[in-house]
């Protein structure tokens, strides 16, 4: 999984981020367009990423409470905005899995060289069981049902060692950490990193060779 | 027509490079923009940090996950200003940004002519490193260049403005406003300049679907 800032547009995703999900069918869009290499990277949320509370001695300690206040109530709003935009229900929208099973499969089809539209149906179809049709893609099986759909041999999956593979994923974390992206989704386009999806419209600029004003 | 109001702070590298892609929406829908400085306590939640003319850090209290985020924020606001050839240098150290918003919440009692041309220097100067925006001198001077009459800032600094200023604040994050630029149309509230093509569905009158955050304004 290394060498990420090759050739092409460098997709990293969580499953367990509407955002990301929200970014999915646009960026295939720019990747048609312009026909760009594509390489999509499980992000995972790794423990340790969460922000700790603030101690009682911190004089600034209700001023910061107030704005996480706010900052809940804003994250809400756009819950329930992104939730109408994808015609689900904010129950739906706030589901919250473990995406690290998920992911694996992901490394599965690096691993076996899968084909782009491999790739793309198998993004696709995990986004559509954690928010549409809700299924356990923290399951294993359901894991290898999804790869089986979209026609991957895994033959071989299965019988790996799960430890293997979680170590797999805690490497491409750690290299991901190092290039300090902390933001699902995000993107390596040129040896330039982009963190969330609304740098599409940049991106798409970029992609096709700069034509006209830049989107900003 | 609905009324827009913006929640901009000068040290925001953000809000600077929102700037001009929020103007676009006067002309846009033929509105005037009701504009309000909200202060970041930057220190707050992205730590405090000192560095020196060569780049080097010399005060430091910052964790390691709040340094990425300020290294990334300026990487990515400066990548968008240098596409517009802006200049944008990262700042020395955290600023209080509050002397120059009591001078925008000054100019805006003057008019939006002197409220506009007090913010574009401010924030040019400021990105260019040009400016200290705690010298109460320099934030006279670039009144009076903006065409607002001076006489009584100094007081009004030092008394009712600041008191408006702090009440202000207080009121911004009672009503939920956390960061800049804060876009607020009929009690909705869209933070950050990605939201701006749902401000301007928003002020179209809402017609069809909720469109996506995206970076997409083209300023000429």
């Amino acid at each position: 999984m290394a060498a990420f800032e090759r050739e092409g547009l460098t997709l990293f995703i969580d499953f367990n981020c509407l955002p990301t999900y929200l970014a999915v069918d646009g960026v295939c869009r720019l990747l048609d367009e312009t026909g760009v290499e594509e390489r999509w990277v499980p992000l995972v949320k790794l423990p340790g990423n969460t922000s700790r509370g603030t101690g009682a001695t911190d004089p600034l300690a209700a001023y910061k409470n107030r704005r996480a206040g706010a900052k809940r109530r804003f994250a809400e709003r756009e819950l329930q905005r992104n939730c109408e935009r994808m015609g689900i229900s904010r129950e739906q929208g706030a589901r919250d899995i473990d995406s690290s099973t998920a992911a694996l499969g992901l490394l599965w089809l690096h691993e076996i060289q899968a084909k782009r539209d491999q790739f793309r149906a198998y993004v696709k179809s995990v986004f559509l069981a954690v928010y549409r049709k809700p299924e356990s893609v923290e399951d294993l099986d359901t894991v290898v049902k999804k790869l089986d759909q979209c026609g991957v041999v895994t033959d071989g999956f299965r019988e790996a060692s799960v430890d293997e593979y979680l170590a797999k994923l805690q490497a491409v974390q750690e290299e991901i950490a190092e290039l300090g992206i902390f933001e699902s989704p995000a993107y390596i386009y040129e040896g330039e990193c982009f963190q969330g999806r609304q740098h599409l419209p940049l991106l798409g600029w970029l992609m096709s060779g700069r034509n006209g004003l830049p989107p900003v | 027509m609905s009324k827009l109001e913006v929640y901009i702070d000068y040290k925001s590298p953000y809000a600077f490079i929102a700037k001009d892609p929020t103007y676009a929406l006067e002309e846009q829908f033929g509105i005037e923009i009701d504009w309000y400085p909200l202060t970041l306590n930057i220190g707050s939640y992205l730590g405090t940090a000192r560095t020196n003319d060569s780049g080097k850090v010399v005060e430091n209290h910052r964790s390691p996950k709040q340094w990425l985020a300020v290294k990334y924020a300026y990487m990515d606001a400066r990548r968008y200003a240098s596409l517009r050839s802006l200049t944008l240098r990262g700042t020395q150290k955290i600023w209080d940004s509050s002397v120059a918003a009591i001078g925008m919440l000054w100019a805006k009692e003057q008019g939006h002519k002197a409220l506009k041309h007090y913010t574009d220097i401010t924030y040019e100067r400021f990105w260019k490193r040009e400016l200290d925006i705690e010298d109460e001198s320099v934030v006279l001077n670039l009144l009076r260049e903006a065409g607002a009459d001076i006489d009584g800032f100094s007081a009004y600094l030092h008394q009712e403005g600041r008191e408006y200023h702090d009440r202000l604040q207080d009121e911004i994050l009672d009503k939920g406003y956390f960061g800049v630029p804060t876009y607020v149309i009929d009690g909705e509230m869209y933070f950050g300049r990605e939201h701006l093509p749902r401000v301007r569905w928003h002020l179209a009158g809402k017609p069809g679907l909720l469109p996506d955050v995206a970076n997409d304004s083209v300023i000429s």
